[in-house]
């Protein structure tokens, strides 16, 4: 179960671009935005950080994480996909609902 | 508000009917050996189109090459819409456990604060936060809310998960329209 995931995951770190097929290396830049969202969620909620402040915080770490992600390990022609900014913005909707989903749980848990 | 395991409860329950909703999806439509054969031909074209787009090739082949590109093109948006065709068998069954679901869980968490927000949500957010909590509700988010977000977050990494969904357009007809503007330039 889960057999694509778990190979997608594999490839993460140890493929660039070049050596990956489209549909493969969309789904897998689809998912490393899903992790650093969560992750972010679980920091900026941990911290307390509230409101805009929050939201601000957020978008830069993970501009910069998923930024180096892209240029530094798996090397991804940026331009062939219109730019940064659209990569970004594929699946935006989906990635900042689990971002807000997990703020909002982490910062339940420890902040009210 | 206290530490409580309603919240975290609450998007259990909406994964589960997300599940539920992937099964019955499963059921009508990605088990079909016309479904798994247009899903494998459709990740085909879409790496032999992305193949083509990165092709340079000499003035006198381009007319047949930009041919190729719109073949390709025509290709891929119509095994899209074949497998949404399929997918549209069991949206009436995903509807019904969508609104059970739902109903389980106002039966259960109707006008309970569940979250506390720590942002103010503004327009539309603010009254699906807000709907059904008894008192001002200032900050808080009720069932509906965590509902809200688990179904727009999880069905996707649901759907991905299990191999089922259907791969993305690799092309917009906002940026063929930019493109076309570019080689008129």
């Amino acid at each position: 179960m889960f057999e694509r995931f778990k190979s997608l995951m594999s490839q993460s770190l140890k493929r660039t671009s070049s050596q990956m097929n489209e549909v493969d290396l969309l789904e897998l830049l689809y998912w490393i935005k899903v992790i650093i969202a969560v992750a972010v969620g679980l920091v900026v909620g941990l911290t307390g950080i509230r409101g805009a402040t929050g939201h601000l915080v957020a978008a830069g770490i993970f501009f910069f994480v998923f930024s180096t992600y892209t240029t530094r390990v798996i090397k991804v022609d940026e331009d062939s996909y219109g730019g940064r900014l659209e990569l970004l913005k594929d699946s935006g909707m989906q990635v900042y609902a689990t971002f807000v989903l997990t703020w909002i749980l982490s910062y339940t848990a420890f902040h009210s | 508000m206290g530490f409580s395991f309603q919240a975290p409860l609450v998007v259990i329950y909406s994964l589960i009917i997300g599940l539920l909703i992937e099964l019955v999806s499963y059921y009508f439509a990605y088990r079909s050996p016309s479904y798994k054969s247009a899903r494998e031909s459709l990740v085909k074209a879409i790496n032999e189109y992305k193949q083509l787009k990165k092709r340079k090739v000499d003035i006198l082949s381009k007319k047949k090459h930009e041919k190729s590109i719109s073949d390709a093109e025509s290709r891929i948006t119509s095994l899209q819409n074949n497998m949404q065709k399929s997918k549209f068998k069991s949206a009436i069954v995903n509807m019904a456990a969508m609104f059970f679901g739902f109903r389980v869980l106002r039966k259960k968490f109707a006008g309970i604060a569940l979250a506390s927000l720590p942002f103010n949500p503004i327009g539309p957010i603010k009254k699906i936060a807000f709907r059904g909590i008894a008192g001002s509700g200032v900050n808080q988010a009720g069932f509906m809310f965590l509902y809200t977000l688990t179904n727009l977050s999880f069905r996707k990494h649901i759907s991905l998960l299990f191999n089922n969904s259907i791969p993305k357009s690799p092309f917009s007809n906002f940026q063929k329209k930019l493109e076309e503007q570019q080689n008129l330039q």
